[in-house]
């Protein structure tokens, strides 16, 4: 239960953040920070509801340890934007994707990163690319959402 | 604790501004998270008055809207929300949405007028169960804001003024009289008598407008019950128990950095209203993160006591309970029973009867949030935030833990990561009330882990059903009788009253939307303790699955369309069964049904009634195999739901019914080993991801029939639509779910002969044929087959049969080939199953095992024409003709030519050579041998001791000649056939070649002269001789050279040189002159006596003559002799210091003193 200071950038934000060593980033973002957008679904690497960016890399905050952030830049759901400026979230709102909503935090940073690699991606690239959990049932509507903000509608 | 967002600083301001914008009603926003519902109600009123607790209306102008139940993705914040702002006459952009917690005025109505008893979400039940009470909530705002703007302004009648979004206008001229937000404060204190219900065209209700909950869950703002953070709040877990229905027994020492130890009450037991269950797990608080409380909650020791029924708890031992039940169990019919199906399942012909048992498994809820509340108690409140269908349960449970009134509980609904009817229960908030309790005046939030989730649910009931059915002569069904087993979660909590009928077992079968002639359901309790709740759809999920297959294998085995079947089974000319079949028509036409899909796919259709009469067609297409997995591709529904009041959200819950119910279908089930959930994780219970989903095409018939339900009504078709489609795909009935355990039936890949006549023996290659129970050829099962491999079988093709598929059935199923076999008329093709031996020469007699041998006209070997016998109808016997090479066996009959798979091995002599003897019995290489013996012919090699001889003949069976190789020694000789080798008793002896001298230097000299021999083998050189007398020295320098030393008493004549082979001796002589030498020479002394490679040193001594060496301490030395007494020599490069030495052929002399080099 060592504690120590970890200093990263959030969202754009630098932060210096007190954490025990052997803590994931998913429990710094949502504990420490109240960053809670970032989801807990499996603990175990399976539903991707706490994909975050980490140096634009598609993480699975779970199971990534909060030392090994130290010095990089981590990107969450509320970095996306707080308006609704980008045009992932305005796509979802146009779909209207979301049902119970928990899982679509993952869902939104799994297709930031998808669209980032892959402006105008097949529907077999989004079947590859986007491997989350949703429990309600909203992947034909993450797939319009993906593509609408890819401006393929 | 760093510096970041504290979300309770700004619910506080919140609550502040509300407060502080004195005189209006204000609220403005959608719930805030952490904002307490009761003080938000409170606020409401201390500012002046309400138009109720469902209506808000701001100083800004927005409208929030109360939702009382649970948000949990349905959508149905959104849907109540429309039908108050329809009737408010407000713009859909003013409206904000406020989560209502628990509040008796927010209970489900139970008509337009009268609210019931309890707040809870479930049943597909939010929108058709609240739409007439708000419809009058929203009506009576309106017109309460109308009166106001009459009391107001008095001189304009009510009977002048409307509401238009969000303003009172005069009817006559349309002018502005004022704004919602201006006349509120009146509007509290009008009592309108002139309330009624907006009607058609409506501007909100029946649009898609967007839902209000979404924009908070695309930008992380969205609060579940997670989610919730209150200062100074603790992070708390359950240490639960590993298996269902265990106690604590003993708690181990707290772990480091944990604050407090709380025993709480078991997760997911039944619970009986006014008990709580008995300790069952351990909670953990501790000031870290809520992941330190899990991992501390799981490194904390704690013992587990078993309850009596644990064990029983186990999936093989629950299977073989549940069919001892449905063969032998007391049932209790269920109501209503129609005409006596008994009766008409006795009468009906066996080719009219067809019955089918099928099964489903326990499934979890899996909610994508797990459990979790908050939970604040002092010594006179207890606030709770959860996320809860339940919010009066929730409340009891509370009052019940904490010994505190009712009015002291306060409960605040967060959005809810799912339900799914898992959030009906409140086992986790019993146990975050208990661990709270023990921690007064601290917010603890307690969450479970994914693990605990899934180990502690509800499950759904595994049910297992028989259903029979009776059809007349015309493929009308005249009878269904359905027998079902399965648990109770009534009987759990003892609110099933004894000899009736838990209505969730026979859910969708005995209100099936069908008119059965008869038709009896009925149902035996199954007592087993696994803990039951509701999952979407209830008893529909399992037993629409049941009826609609059965309802398919009826259209199949009496080749009737489904959908004609169905359409029989509803035309009675009621309004529901119109509905139905305006339904199968819309179905027909969006899902292509007349026509046929690509090839390779299937399709399947399943229709039901649920929840409030709303009815739903459904078309899965599918394609794979069994053995490979299945995949849907796409998904055609229609629902009728009676009013959509949001199309867009309809068919969103649509699409979320299928997505979840193809999941549960295809892979899901809980299971239990002695008591202990299996399944943990979404690691082994598989969720679909979003490559599994299928395109999914919704239609909505709007049939104006009252609001049905839609959450939940989209899932009950998509498992039998999916197991039909495979029926028609495969021809195999998926009765078990999930159909990932479906058995993996044979699979004939190829068979050979193609065609022939009956009797011909077929050979089948494919997998899946162990144990196979028949093998029929166009329908005609073989009366004779034989399984060789999983991978092989045979089979003869019986009397009667007609050319059409051969098909291969086992316990797992029936395999049927891609191609047919044609059955042709004549004689059967011999059938060759074995040969023995397996070799041997011409004249071997040969014995061959296989069928249809009678009449066999030709026996072949590798073509050459054999003698045979016919001994029975499976056996005859053949002679391998003279001349015959290794091949296939061919036997021929009138009906053609069957040629083995194997060939048989021609083997010129059975038996290994002998060797007896050779001649001669030594040579040099390159000699010839002649080798006698026996089985020589087909001799492959001829080795001498071991190596081989590269020219070899056969002379005769019992004469071979080889020719001794080069690298032969002296050994046995072997001789090798395809059978054996045989080897000689003695050896033979490889001599050497004889040397030959053709010259030497010097051609004289003294004795002792050392003479260069140069000349051909000399190879293993024994003697060197001058004139007969033996070199006592001589080195063999190489093949060509040997250097020898003239012996004493040596005279004049030839030299000659001997080894095994002989002696070559030179042509010429060598002359011995005088003067020879006397003996070993001495050194008396040298000068220098010190000095580097390159000196030259001067050596004095005695009979130097002859000398053949100088060495300085070992290393040779260029050196001259001067005269008998005198030498000159060369220091020689590296050289170490020491004693010079010198060499005549009589011998060595060292000096006595050490020439110094200048090295070592
Ligand atoms: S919580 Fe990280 S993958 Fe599920
Ligand atoms: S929207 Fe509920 S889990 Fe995906």
């Amino acid at each position: 239960m060592a504690n120590v200071n970890v200093s990263l950038t959030v969202n754009g934000q630098q932060q210096t953040v007190s954490v025990d060593s052997s803590e994931t980033l998913l429990w710094m973002l949502r504990d420490r920070l109240g960053l809670t957008g970032t989801k807990y679904g499996c603990g175990i690497e399976q539903c991707r509801a706490c994909s975050v960016l980490v140096n634009g890399q598609l993480e699975k905050a779970c199971d990534y340890d909060v030392t090994s952030a130290a010095g990089k830049s981590v990107t969450t759901i509320e970095g996306l934007s707080a308006d609704l400026s980008n045009k992932l979230q305005q796509a979802w709102i146009t779909e209207q994707v979301p049902q119970c909503g928990y899982c679509q935090s993952g869902m939104l940073m799994a297709a930031t990163a998808l669209l980032a690699s892959t402006p105008k991606p097949t529907d077999a690239q989004i079947d590859s690319a986007i491997n989350n959990i949703c429990a309600c049932g909203t992947y034909a509507r993450v797939r319009l959402g993906i593509k609408r903000a890819a401006g393929m509608l | 604790m760093s510096a970041g967002t504290n979300k309770a600083v700004s619910r506080r301001g919140f609550l502040k501004s509300m407060l502080g914008a004195g005189g209006a009603l204000v609220v403005g926003v959608e719930l805030v998270p952490g904002l307490s519902w009761t003080n938000a109600a409170a606020a409401v009123a201390t500012a002046g008055g309400s138009l109720g607790v469902y209506v808000t209306i701001g100083a800004d102008e927005t409208v929030t809207l109360t939702y009382p139940g649970a948000e949990m993705g349905q959508g149905a914040s959104t849907g109540l929300a429309q039908i108050l702002a329809e009737e408010l006459m407000v713009d859909w952009s003013s409206v904000r949405l406020l989560l209502g917690g628990y509040d008796p005025q927010l209970n489900r109505p139970t008509n337009g007028t009268t609210l019931g008893t309890s707040q809870s979400t479930g049943g597909s039940n939010s929108v058709r169960g609240y739409h007439d009470y708000l419809r009058n909530v929203g009506a009576t705002a309106r017109q309460k804001l109308i009166w106001a703007a009459n009391s107001l302004n008095p001189s304009i009648p009510v009977s002048d003024l409307k509401a238009v979004n969000g303003t009172v206008v005069r009817i006559s001229d349309g002018s502005l009289v004022a704004t919602y937000g201006a006349l509120a404060a009146t509007a509290v204190t009008m009592t309108p008598n002139d309330v009624a219900w907006v009607q058609p065209p409506y501007r909100i209700i029946g649009q898609s407008v967007p839902r209000l909950d979404l924009p908070s869950k695309v930008n992380g703002s969205a609060v579940y019950g997670i989610d919730i953070r209150l200062p100074g709040m603790l992070y708390a877990s359950v240490k639960q128990a590993p298996k269902v229905g265990q106690t604590v027994g003993t708690i181990g020492a707290a772990p480091s950095g944990v604050l407090a130890v709380v025993p709480v009450p078991a997760a997911s037991r039944p619970v009986v209203s006014g008990t709580l269950p008995p300790i069952g797990g351990v909670g953990v608080v501790t000031n870290s993160t809520t992941w330190g409380a899990i991992q501390a909650a799981r490194s904390i020791a704690v013992t587990w006591v078993d309850e009596a029924y644990t064990a029983n708890l186990d999936t093989a031992l629950m299977k073989t309970r549940a069919a001892g039940l449905m063969s032998s169990g007391t049932a209790v019919t269920a109501s209503p029973k129609v005409g006596d199906a008994d009766a008409a399942l006795v009468a009906a012909p066996a080719n009219q009867r067809y019955s089918g048992t099928y099964s489903v498994p326990y499934l979890a809820h899996a909610t994508m949030e797990p459990m979790n509340a908050t939970v604040l108690v002092t010594d006179a409140s207890c606030e709770i935030w959860a996320p809860t269908q339940v919010q009066t349960t929730a409340a009891e449970a509370a009052a019940l833990v904490t010994g505190l009134p009712l009015s002291a509980i306060k409960v605040n609904t967060t959005y809810l990561g799912g339900g799914n009817g898992r959030r009906l229960q409140v086992d986790f908030i019993i146990q975050a009330v208990t661990i709270a309790k023990a921690m007064k005046g601290t917010p603890i939030k307690t969450v479970w882990s994914r693990e605990d989730d899934f180990t502690h649910d509800y499950f759904r009931p595994a049910s297992l059903t028989k259903i029979d059915a009776a059809v007349d002569g015309s493929g009308a069904i005249t009878a269904i009788k359905a027998r079902v087993v399965c648990p109770s979660s009534k009987y759990q909590t003892g609110t099933l009253t004894s000899g009736t009928v838990d209505s969730s077992a026979v859910d969708g079968l005995v209100n099936a939307l069908y008119n059965f002639p008869n038709k009896t359901v009925e149902w035996v309790l199954d007592t087993i303790e696994v803990p039951l709740g509701s999952w979407r759809s209830v008893g529909n999920s399992q037993n629409c699955f049941f009826l609609e297959s059965l309802l398919d294998e009826v259209a199949i085995g009496t080749n009737q369309d489904p959908i004609a079947l169905r359409r029989s089974l509803l035309n009675s000319g009621t309004p529901t069964h119109l509905r139905a079949l305006a339904v199968l028509d819309a179905l027909v036409t969006a899902s292509n049904w007349n026509t046929a899909p690509v090839s390779g796919r299937a399709r399947g259709m399943a229709m039901s009634m649920s929840f409030g009469d709303t009815i739903v067609g459904e078309v899965a297409e599918v394609s794979g195999s069994v053995a490979s997995g299945f995949k849907v591709h796409n998904v055609t529904v229609v629902i009728d739901c009676g009013l959509a009041v949001n199309p867009g959200m309809v068919k969103a819950q649509i699409e979320s019914a299928v997505d979840q119910g193809l999941a549960a279908a295809m892979w899901q089930g809980q299971t239990f080993v002695t008591g202990t959930p299996q399944k943990r994780n979404f690691d082994t219970y598989r969720m679909a991801r979003l490559r599994e989903a299928p395109a999914i095409n919704t239609v909505i018939i709007d049939s104006g029939a009252k609001l049905g339900g839609v959450g939940e009504p989209g899932l009950p078709p998509i498992a039998p639509a999916i197991a039909n489609a495979i029926a028609r795909l495969t021809g195999i009935r998926a009765r078990n779910l999930p159909l990932s355990t479906m058995p993996v039936p044979p699979v004939i890949s190829s068979f050979t002969p193609s065609s022939g006549p009956v009797g011909t023996v077929v050979t089948l290659t494919g997998t899946g044929f162990t144990g196979a129970t028949a093998v029929t050829f166009n329908g005609v099962a073989a009366t004779s087959f034989t399984v060789a491999s999983a991978t092989q079988l045979v089979a003869t093709v019986p009397a009667g049969a007609t050319t059409g598929k051969i098909a291969v059935t086992t316990a797992d199923g029936t395999g049927t080939s891609a191609n047919s076999y044609s059955v042709t008329t004549g004689i059967p093709l011999p059938f060759l199953a074995s040969f023995t031996p397996a070799s041997g020469p011409a004249g071997t007699l040969v014995t061959i095992n296989g069928s249809n041998l009678t009449g066999t006209t030709a026996v072949k070997f590798n073509g050459a024409t054999a003698a045979f016998t016919v001994v029975s109808a499976t056996q005859l016997t053949a002679t391998v003709p003279a001349g015959a090479t290794t091949g296939k066996i061919s036997v021929t009959n009138p009906g053609g030519t069957t040629t083995t798979t194997p060939s048989y091995t021609v083997a010129l002599n059975p038996l290994a050579p002998t060797v007896s003897g050779f001649s001669p019995t030594s040579g040099v290489v390159g000699s010839t041998v002649t080798i006698t013996g026996s089985k020589f012919t087909g001799t492959t090699a001829v080795t001498f001791n071991g190596v081989a001889a590269t020219v070899f003949t056969v002379v005769s069976d019992t004469r071979v000649t080889a020719t001794v190789p080069v690298g032969a020694t002296s050994g046995k000789i072997s001789v090798t056939n395809a059978s054996g080798t045989g080897t000689s008793s003695s050896s033979y002896t490889v001599k050497l070649p004889v040397p030959t001298v053709s010259s030497f230097t010097p051609t004289s000299g003294p004795i002792g002269t050392v003479v260069t021999i140069n000349g051909t083998n000399f190879v293993g050189v024994t003697a060197v001789k001058f004139n007969g007398k033996t070199a006592t020295s001589f080195t063999v320098v190489s093949a060509t050279q040997i250097t020898a030393t003239v012996p004493t008493a040596t005279t004049t004549g030839k030299v000659s040189v001997t080894n095994s082979g002989g002696t070559g001796t030179s042509s010429a002589s060598f002359t011995v002159t005088s003067g020879s030498t006397a003996g070993a020479p001495t050194i008396s002394s040298f000068t220098p006596s010190s000095g580097r490679a390159g000196t030259s040193v001067t050596l004095t001594g005695t009979n130097f003559t002859g000398t053949t060496s100088v060495k300085f301490n070992g290393t040779a030395a260029t050196f001259t002799v001067v005269s008998s007494t005198k030498i000159t020599t060369t220091v020689p490069a590296g050289a170490p210091k020491g004693s010079i030495s010198v060499t005549n052929p009589y011998g060595t002399v060292t000096s006595r003193d050490a020439y110094d080099t200048g090295i070592g």
